[in-house]
């Protein structure tokens, strides 16, 4: 059987690596360390296989086919989308996958009442490709990226979220490979984009957000609401991601490695690290 | 029926990913009108996209990602967007 070895969440703006100079440097850099101790995690761990949760900006998803949630499936693909013919910062480049893992979820998931859509070319965003940049530059570590709708209304509910996370755990623990598997959830925390509230950050959500997600309160996530959610900022809902890592590791505390409400990104910026007992 | 098929809000979304994934996006914005005309759209939204009109476009179902793409997309600094909205304040 595999065994889920990592869990990891990070907000993945890009300020982080092309317009650094627009935060406080004490922030920048704590954010940094920050991407060092996941990066030492994900070492650590070294999963064979690792999910990689994100939203995505409607650049692969848009309104005429958007589905809820949707898995790649294939043996590589490549990011970001934004650098395939411009400098962002960080390059674009083919990122190692897993046809074989991706194709389980999505067979078992089709089977037990989880219908992922799939993608067999996928060429992600900043939402996976700035974490991977930081995490995993080299691209040593196989990942299977996985899509949560949060930019176009209607939205999965946090409790679905919560609700696929537990399904994936289960379906991992089913999983008869003998592999170690991650998951890393990416994006949030409160921040606006294309809005009026863009600039505002509700640190106090934030905060109320984390000391939940850190306590293992899944209950508390799942509950939230798409309104609630939406009222602290027009891409706040990216932390719906996290919610499925909530769910996949659900009841276990996790380690909040850095949060600031970074002003000049416009974000409330966090790290966490889950505590699982087996081999974290 | 009136109006083009699909969701009232998806000829301006549409509009907005296709003109703001071009390479040529920015020179087309020179040409704008000609640019729609291959659309189906109404004249609110046309309005909207030819002011643009930020918060009518966001009123009309654009999406915020869209919107603020299509913002840089006119060459207008990023940070600057909600001073665009709020100058548009109804």
């Amino acid at each position: 059987m595999a065994q889920l070895c990592l869990g990891l969440a990070t907000s993945h703006l890009a300020h982080i690596v092309n317009a650094r100079d627009l935060a406080e440097p004490r922030q920048v850099a704590l954010f940094d360390a920050g991407y060092r101790r996941l990066a030492a995690a994900l070492e650590a761990a070294a999963p064979d296989v690792t999910l990689l949760i994100s939203a995505e900006h409607v650049n692969k998803f848009f309104i005429d086919n958007m589905p809820a949630f949707c898995i790649g499936m294939f043996d590589r693909f490549a990011g970001p989308v934004e650098g395939r013919n411009r400098d962002v910062g960080y390059p674009y480049r083919v990122v190692p996958s897993d046809l074989g893992f991706a194709r389980y979820l999505v067979e078992r998931g089709l089977d037990e009442g989880v219908d992922w859509a799939v993608a067999e070319s996928w060429d992600v965003d900043h939402g996976m490709m700035v974490p991977l940049h930081k995490l995993d530059p080299g691209g040593r570590f196989a990942m299977v990226p996985v899509f949560v709708n949060c930019a176009a209304p209607p939205m999965p509910s946090p409790r679905r979220c919560f609700a696929v996370g537990q399904w994936l755990a289960d379906a991992i623990a089913r999983w008869d490979a003998g592999k170690r598997v991650g998951i890393i959830a990416t994006g949030g925390l409160s921040h606006s984009v294309g809005s009026a509230q863009q600039g505002f950050i509700d640190e106090a959500f934030d905060r109320r957000f984390l000391d939940a997600f850190c306590a293992g309160d899944g209950a508390a996530l799942a509950a939230l609401s798409h309104d609630e959610i939406a009222a602290t900022g027009s891409a706040t809902g990216e932390i719906r991601s996290w919610i499925m890592l909530a769910g996949a590791c659900a009841g276990k505390r996790a380690e909040c490695v850095f949060y600031e409400p970074i002003r000049g990104f416009d974000t409330g910026c966090a790290q966490c690290i889950v505590a699982l007992s087996a081999g974290s | 029926m009136d109006g083009a098929p699909g969701s009232p809000r998806y000829a301006i979304n549409r509009v907005i990913h296709d003109i703001t994934r071009r390479p040529d996006g920015r020179a087309l914005l020179a040409t704008k009108a000609a640019f729609l005309a291959g659309y189906q759209l109404g004249e609110a939204e046309r309005l909207a996209l030819t002011g643009p009109d930020w918060r009518r476009l966001l009123e009309l179902g654009a999406l915020p990602n869209l919107v603020y793409r299509y913002y840089i997309l006119h060459g207008n600094p990023p940070e600057t967007f909600p001073a665009a909205l709020a100058v548009q304040q109804r």
